[in-house]
């Protein structure tokens, strides 16, 4: 979004514009991957830099730690086998007492059957009401989709995602973050941020140095 | 680093070392270096501008206009042949026949079997690091999901009452029946719904920072909106690529059995049958082969007019072409091995049956569609063991049509051939399609152009990130020259 | 990369097996020694000795097996022109040069036909000990009505008479029935058909692999880039006729002993085997190479690669054996399954179930990380499970039908197998192999030292 549109609305009538931390611009990866390393050293951490693609290295120049993200995915995977197994393995192949329950009259089962739809076991093609082998297609399928949620939503809990309004989208410059330029943004929440060494630090890296306003 | 070689070896080709490559010169092999998989020197910018330029021009061009307008035709008489099947019923098929399966689940498979292009392309491909797969994977995978539809459909209008659908779906009925898990028709909508789902995170995922970038380029207030909102708020953070990739990576992985599942579950739907000629336990990697090979049929054919028209000759160059083409040679080789199996073990078997069925297809009522298979499925294709001949854009053009033809009678002789002729000869019949069949099929062309079309039109097709992850870097060449600082194409020779 | 390499300027560490396999022939020959005497001691035991011939053909289809994954993957790293692989690539052909040992070891099968493969008796019309001549198809009729032609009915273990319970209990007995074999069963499984077929394979993949060591080892000498594009333009023929010998090896060597069962399927369960336990095999061989000092040039980067390929093979296997079963299971027609009927009752259902575990879930479960594939020794015991579920696999395929088979030669009941035999072949064959194969790698460098290549794979990095 353009600078205009990022007004922060939680920030009451302030006076003059809000200062909401550096940019730096840098032509080249390798020149970000170098002053990177610098901003890493000087312990920030509401850091980052903005790359129009992920550039090999930078993980370790700006000192990030392995996501997460794997584990949640295991995890959903996991759910999904065993989901997969049980929603097969009740409906097809037992009958809980669910049933006894509609089979009640009155408002217990009015109100609850649709809630509790009962398995229906019954044989077909020859095969047992709960057979493995022809279970683990669709228990397959399961945990696929559900790690694939898992890793496509994860990635976008983890970072935060959507976020409309970002520090960064003030700076016009920011636009070609998308395109050909790679950037460094150090916000002013963060705790070691003092806005003059700050920018100091931001002029000994190289790049176009710009300020964050809002 | 010298780069003196032994006297007798002969100089590096264009593009090797820094050097621009022209368009449609890096289809050479030379083991000390690789092709470049960009060509005319372009850029990051250069990148940006040549992809999102085909989104961003005020109007298309005037064969995009064409195309549309055909298979939006199309697509209303798909409707309307759907319309008529639902107020009249399936009768209107020529499935009344003991070829109760006939073009509606043709094409399901065939649809199904093209979408896995795609998904082969940005899944496996890229566990093999494979990188030219970052020029096409973008459309392909945009075929993919389209195909998939397409595929979807056909099921789901085949089953006759269709305000039954829901019973494709895990919903108790109203006697609290629920649907037979156990059955491969269960599995398939399992398979088919999960591939289509995953396909589309993957590749929505894929469009996440491109769409920023057409977002960062709007110049219109509305394009800004409406690429905005889809791009999520994406700004590069690395912390963000971290995940993502990792995203990426895991997606990758799952989607590459996944991808293996889907057409494995499809021919599970023969397989597990009794019948001749579908009762066969090398149908599931045949079938996963067959569909790779329609799949990079599909898109050699639609990425050959995607380049021309909308000027991506330096994204997806010829070399992304020769590729597909070589994979097209594998898995067509792939699919012959499969049918001479069969057929090995048809006569090994010394079953009656199986030896009938097969020497049936060959020589019996559907010969001229088996023998069409076999032209267009193993003979054509070997064109390709040629270099010159895949790289020539009206050869893998004719081949890429003949797989597509091949690999819809493949199913067709598969479907049509062991139903049509089975056991006892009381049950035999001869299956025509009717004139609502061949609209049908038709149709879902239709609607499958169309969709393609509109993709081309509003969104990137080419991955411009990963496109520019995959330019030469210079983390070992502390001074680059040449990419690291971008040149404008007009500086550039070739 | 973008970069060519000048394979002369690259400085490569200690790279030569001679030391090695100095010290490595006793320990190879021991193990030969210690695996032959087991086997001899087993053998005293007349019941053992029946099984000599299926154990053997156990190891012996071990290592073909590895041998034949190793040339698939030689093959196919020059077929996709990969980089990253160039430092392990001589090992692998080391591996696959083992053709000719297992041409040698394959020798004694020959002699073994009559008693591994009923139709071999076929052919001399030997209707001695039963009907045995034609395959077996299991009829099952209700235990206790004898209708037999000539076995001695109501013995729980009578030859040729499986039995098994029935689902409230009572024991169902299933008599094998005999149709006759049909007139291109008769044609295909002869023996001088089979010995021709085998001595085809064992040509070709002798002629594959020598050509591809041999260019390769020529390579280290001349360097440049004329034999990489040599090798290259073979490497499509050598894949086209290595998936056809594959496939058929696997008929004819093991689906063949019950000539009744078919399945389109088995080429590709065999070649699953073979990729799986030639990967495990090399992560072996680069692991205890690099304990020694040698092959310095092979760094985690390539462990994670290979323990990749093997971690997907893992996988394939899977999924092959699962649609096999599961298409067979669901069809359940009396053809077809006779051959699982045999695995899935008495003791072989666990071995079944237990198969699944080992060679599926654990290992899925135990390397789907990038932890023990980035760690040499983690990643070498993932190896050797893999490799010991391979020889269960293997176990599994072959000795069910000998038991059928000798039961009905009259030459006693079905027993379970004897582990102390297969440890014995093992052995023996083991030892051969591991000395055949660092023989095969003397008088050469351990790494492709000037292939075009070498410094893409020097340089491998994964992401």
């Amino acid at each position: 979004m353009s600078a205009s549109t990022t007004a922060p609305e939680t920030a009451p009538v302030a006076v003059g514009p809000q200062h909401l931390g550096v940019l730096i611009e840098f032509a080249d990866p390798d020149a970000l991957t170098r002053a990177a390393e610098k901003v890493r050293d000087a312990g920030f951490t509401k850091w980052d830099c903005h790359t129009p693609f992920p550039v090999h290295g930078l993980d370790k120049a700006m000192g990030i730690k392995p996501t997460i993200l794997p584990w949640i995915v295991f995890g959903a995977g996991a759910t999904g086998t065993l989901g997969g197994l049980i929603l097969q393995l009740y409906t097809n192949g037992i009958e809980l007492p669910f049933s006894m329950l509609q089979s009640t009259t009155g408002l217990v089962s009015e109100v609850l059957s649709p809630f509790l739809p009962s398995g229906y076991p019954y044989v077909v093609s020859g095969k047992p009401v709960f057979s493995v082998p022809a279970n683990i297609p669709i228990a397959f399928e399961t945990t696929v989709l559900l790690s694939a949620f898992a890793a496509f939503f994860g990635m976008l809990a983890l970072n935060g995602l959507p976020r409309f309004f970002h520090p960064v989208f003030a700076s016009e410059r920011f636009r070609r973050a998308t395109n050909d330029r790679f950037f460094i943004s150090i916000e002013a929440v963060d705790p070691k941020y003092d806005r003059k060494r700050t920018r100091e630090l931001a002029d000994s890296l190289g790049g176009t140095v710009d300020e964050l306003e809002a | 680093m010298s780069t003196s070689m032994s006297t007798t070896a002969p100089p590096l080709p264009p593009g090797a070392d820094g050097t621009i490559c022209g368009v449609d010169q890096n289809t050479w092999d030379d083991p000390r270096a690789r092709a470049p998989l960009i060509t005319g020197g372009l850029g990051y910018p250069e990148i940006t501008d040549t992809v999102c330029g085909v989104a961003e021009a005020p109007r298309p061009p005037r064969a995009w206009y064409i195309a549309f307008g055909v298979s939006a035709t199309l697509t209303a008489i798909l409707g309307c042949m759907i319309a008529y099947l639902f107020f009249t019923g399936v009768g209107v098929w020529g499935n009344t026949n003991p070829v109760f399966w006939a073009w509606d689940i043709v094409n399901f498979v065939w649809w199904v079997g093209i979408g896995h292009a795609g998904t082969l392309i940005s899944a496996i491909l890229f566990l093999f690091r494979q990188k030219w797969r970052t020029g096409i994977n973008r459309a392909a995978e945009a075929m993919t999901i389209f195909a998939v539809i397409c595929a979807g459909m056909f099921p789901g209008i085949h089953i006759g009452r269709v305000w039954m659908a829901y019973y494709l779906f895990p919903i108790p009925n109203q006697m609290d029946v629920w649907p037979q898990f156990r059955s491969p028709l269960m599995w398939d909508v399992f398979a088919v719904n999960t591939y289509l789902t995953v396909s589309a995170l993957f590749w929505y995922m894929g469009l996440l920072p491109d769409l920023a970038t057409m977002r960062d380029r709007a110049t219109s207030r509305v394009k800004q909106i409406a690429y905005g909102i889809f791009a999520l708020g994406w700004r590069g953070s690395n912390r963000g690529w971290h995940r993502y990739e990792r995203a990426y990576l895991i997606l990758a992985a799952l989607s590459t059995p996944l991808v293996l599942s889907v057409h494995s579950v499809v021919s599970f739907d023969f397989a597990t049958s009794q019948l001749p000629g579908w009762h066969t336990t090398i149908f599931p990697p045949y079938f996963v082969a067959g569909a790779i090979f329609s799949g990079f049929a599909m898109v050699v054919t639609l990425l050959v007019p995607v380049r021309a028209l909308f000027g991506l000759k330096h994204l997806i160059t010829m070399r992304h072409l020769e590729n597909m083409n070589k994979i097209i040679l594998v898995t067509g080789c792939m699919v012959g091995f499969a049918y001479g199996t069969e057929f090995f073990i048809a006569w090994y078997s010394g079953n009656p049956f199986e030896g009938f069925a097969f020497l049936a297809r060959a020589r019996a009522h559907y010969a001229w569609s088996y023998w069409t298979m076999i032209f267009c499925n193993v003979v054509a294709p070997q064109l390709f063991w040629f270099k010159s001949l895949r790289t020539s854009i009206p050869v893998m053009i004719v081949v890429a049509i003949f797989v597509n033809i091949g690999m819809w009678f493949e199913r067709f002789v598969i479907i049509v051939t062991s139903l049509s002729a089975d056991f006892l000869p009381a049950a035999w019949d001869y299956y025509s399609p009717t004139w609502v069949d061949m609209l049908t099929f038709l149709g879902s062309m239709g609607l499958f152009m169309t969709l393609f079309l509109l993709f081309c039109r509003y969104l990137p097709v080419v991955a411009i990130a990963e496109v520019k992850a995959v330019l030469p870097h210079h983390h070992h060449h502390p001074h680059p020259e040449g990419h690291g600082t971008p040149k404008p194409v007009s500086e550039v020779t070739t | 990369m973008g970069a060519p390499a000048t394979t002369q300027e690259i400085t490569l560490g200690e790279r030569r097996i001679e030391a090695y396999a100095a010290r490595l022939g006793p320990k190879a020959f021991t193990a030969l020694f210690a695996g032959a005497l087991l086997v001899a001691l087993c053998a005293l035991k007349p019941a053992w000795r029946e099984r000599l011939e299926a154990s053997y053909l156990v190891a012996f289809c071990f290592f073909l097996s590895i041998t034949l994954g190793a040339l698939f993957f030689v093959v196919i790293q020059h077929l996709v022109k990969a980089g990253w692989s160039v430092v392990v690539r001589r090992v692998a052909e080391g591996l696959s040069l083992n053709v000719g040992l297992c041409l040698v070891l394959f020798l004694p099968l020959l002699g073994m036909t009559g008693a591994l493969y009923p139709w071999a008796h076929w052919a001399h019309g030997d209707h001695a000990p039963a009907a045995h001549d034609t395959p077996p198809t299991p009829h099952v009729g209700p235990g206790g009505t004898p209708h037999d032609r000539q076995h001695s009915p109501g013995v729980e273990a009578a030859p040729g008479v499986l039995t098994q319970s029935s689902p409230d209990g009572r024991a169902i007995q299933a008599e094998l029935v005999h149709p006759h074999p049909s007139p291109s069963k008769h044609t295909y499984l002869s023996f001088p058909f089979f010995a021709v077929r085998l001595g085809l394979y064992f040509v070709i993949w002798w002629l594959i692999a020598n050509y591809f060591w041999a260019k390769s080892v020529a390579q280290d000498a001349v360097g440049g880039i004329e034999l990489t594009n040599r090798m290259q333009w073979w490497s499509p023929a050598a894949m086209i006729a290595f998936a056809i010998t594959c496939a058929l090896s696997g008929f004819d060597l093991l689906m063949t002993m019950d000539p009744g069962w078919y399945s389109t399927m088995f080429g590709v369960y065999w070649f699953a085997g073979c990729a799986v336990s030639a990967m495990a095999s090399l992560v072996l061989c680069l692991f205890a190479l690099q304990r020694q000092g040698l092959i310095k040039e092979v760094t985690p980067e390539h462990y994670h690669d290979v323990g990749k390929l093997m971690f997907a093979f893992v996988v394939f296997w899977a999924y092959i054996a699962f649609s096999q079963f599961m298409l067979i299971w669901y069809g359940n027609i009396p053809e077809e399954v006779g051959w699982y009927q045999r695995r899935v009752t008495g003791g072989w259902l666990g071995v079944s179930v237990w198969l699944l575990l080992g060679h599926f879930v654990i290992p899925f479960l135990c390397m789907i990380s990038r932890y023990p594939k980035r760690r040499p020794g983690l990643l070498a015991l993932g190896a050797m499970w893999v490799l010991f579920v391979h020889y269960v696999d293997l176990m599994w395929l072959v000795l069910p039908q000998p038991e059928d088979f000798l039961a009905e030669l009259g030459r006693g009941p079905r027993r379970s197998p004897v582990p102390l035999l297969d440890l014995g072949f093992f052995l023996a064959l083991g030892g051969l192999f591991v000395w055949n194969t660092a023989r095969n790698l003397k008088g050469a460098s351990l790494i492709p030292e000037r292939d075009p290549r070498l410094r893409d794979s020097l340089h491998h990095e994964n992401f």
